[in-house]
């Protein structure tokens, strides 16, 4: 049976912080990875990005490198290679879409949450557009970011959809399924998939708001507004602030989406409903960002990214959601602080009661990392033998 | 032949779905139908095809009624067999040119 080791046992974070800004750069090296594993031992996925000294510019290269390629109304991925990080613009403009999104995206991980890209290690970000003929959708392949045109290939009078990098939450609602699936990996099926949903729509608002300078109360927690053509009744595919209200259309149906777990979708399509479900949690984080005010990245958005990086696990549910958002708030903001109450109220408005006495999730080690030991710990940096 | 054939999922999350009678179409068409079914050995293709990394991408449920047999598929967009992407690709433009604006 592996030895779990106390976290007494490792040692204090401003030693290898030390270490890490003045040894050899062979004790540096170590003191990093040392800080991350012990991190993760804390049951924390990412140590670096949290500790100031360690702002994404001073480890390794913290910038984008974006790629953005044309599949010219084929499947086969990822295409022909049709910008490259730097490039200046070119005339299609669903490929700077792309471009311009997906690096809107990595602005707002890296500087308000410092995550450095998707892995938080500088992944590449790789977007393929014109997928296939009439494809009116978008999707994160567990490698990059997909994107079809709708029906923009038929006259206006004939169309429902708009390409789909015309709207910057899609590319940020994709970026962030990468992000998850690096953090919480919550499974695509029933209600952690539906909160992997969340999340992605969550921070697919937070890229547009950011980029647009918007507050809470100005913004329109819209999801893909400008994706459906004149032809529909509508506004967008979904609304974070009124779930059940984005359309109502002849052809399209009406927005199915619930805004309390009253309504919650029992189904077999769409993995358990998770792009419909997904418009309950939605609706909770509107609810905390409003009532906390000013820009829903800051408090909100740090709220939400704790609870993602460090707490969610593959199968949480929407109570957990509920619990760990909570325990987020106070570790953040402070025991009853109006932020933490915001969060008890978001989620009490869709019909979830926190459960305040949730011990903080244990550490699942990650395969591979040292066990934390003081002397394997002074070992590896060069210090014991 | 009778097909039904239902897509769900996607980022929009929409449930599209068509029914299909063969004696109901143009001579041409279920021809068309027929073969597309026979190339793609419906009736010996495993019931699930699942993806396991893809996020918003399509669902679909396929079922046909032929010959006094009947079967039916659960796919997921991107784990769709070879020999079926004809058949579904078919079954996804009738779909959405019946949902179309006219």
């Amino acid at each position: 049976m592996e030895h779990r080791h106390s976290i007494y046992c490792i040692l204090p974070p401003h030693i290898l912080t030390k270490i890490a800004e003045n040894g050899t750069p062979e004790q540096q090296e170590k003191a990093k990875s040392t800080i991350v594993s012990t991190e993760q031992l804390r049951g924390r996925r990412r140590g670096i990005e949290s500790m100031a000294s360690f702002a994404a510019p001073s480890f390794g290269s913290a910038t984008k490198m974006r790629t953005i390629y044309d599949a010219r109304t084929n499947s086969t991925l990822p295409g022909s290679i049709v910008r490259r990080e730097g490039d200046a613009a070119v005339e299609d403009v669903a490929v700077n879409e792309a471009y311009d999104g997906s690096g809107a995206t990595y602005d707002l991980y890296s500087e308000i949450f410092g995550r450095n890209s998707i892995d938080g290690n500088g992944l590449k970000l790789e977007s393929t557009v014109h997928y296939q003929k009439s494809y009116d959708n978008a999707f994160w392949d567990g490698q990059q970011m997909v994107y079809g045109d709708g029906d923009e290939d038929m006259p206006v009078e004939k169309r429902l959809f708009n390409r789909f990098t015309a709207a910057i939450d899609v590319i940020g609602h994709e970026l962030t399924h990468g992000v998850t699936q690096h953090e919480a990996n919550l499974v695509y099926w029933d209600q952690s998939g539906a909160l992997n949903e969340s999340f992605s729509d969550v921070f697919g608002c937070l890229v547009k708001q950011f980029s647009l300078k918007q507050n809470a109360r100005d913004a329109d927690w819209l999801i893909g507004a400008g994706l459906l053509s004149p032809n529909v009744k509508g506004v967008a595919l979904r609304s974070m602030k009124a779930p059940g209200t984005a359309y109502n259309d002849a052809v399209l149906g009406r927005d199915p989406q619930p805004a309390h777990m009253k309504d919650f979708l029992v189904t077999t399509q769409d993995n358990g409903g998770v792009h419909i479900n997904s418009g309950i949690p939605n609706l909770a984080f509107y609810v905390v960002a409003r009532d906390i005010g000013g820009f829903a990245w800051n408090k909100a958005g740090m709220i939400w990214y704790k609870t993602l990086t460090e707490k969610l696990q593959e199968r949480s549910t929407f109570q957990d959601a509920a619990n760990l958002t909570y325990q987020a708030a106070g570790e953040l903001y402070g025991a009853g602080s109006l932020e933490q109450i915001a969060v008890k109220n978001g989620w009490a408005v869709v019909g979830i009661n926190i459960n305040e006495s949730v011990p903080v999730p244990t550490p699942v080690p990650t395969p591979g990392t040292g066990s934390g030991c003081m002397t394997q710990v002074l070992r590896g940096l060069g210090l014991a033998k | 032949m009778k097909i039904t054939f239902e897509r769900s999922g996607g980022f929009a999350g929409m449930r599209m779905a068509i029914e299909l009678d063969s004696d109901r179409l143009q001579p041409q068409d279920a021809a068309v139908l027929q073969k597309l079914v026979k190339d793609a050995d419906f009736f010996n293709m495993s019931a699930s095809h699942s993806s396991q990394s893809r996020r918003d991408g399509f669902h679909y449920i396929i079922s046909v009624e032929a010959d006094g047999k009947q079967h039916s598929l659960q796919l997921s967009e991107g784990s769709v067999p070879d020999a079926l992407q004809p058949l579904v690709n078919h079954l996804v433009v009738r779909a959405q040119n019946q949902r179309r604006v006219v």
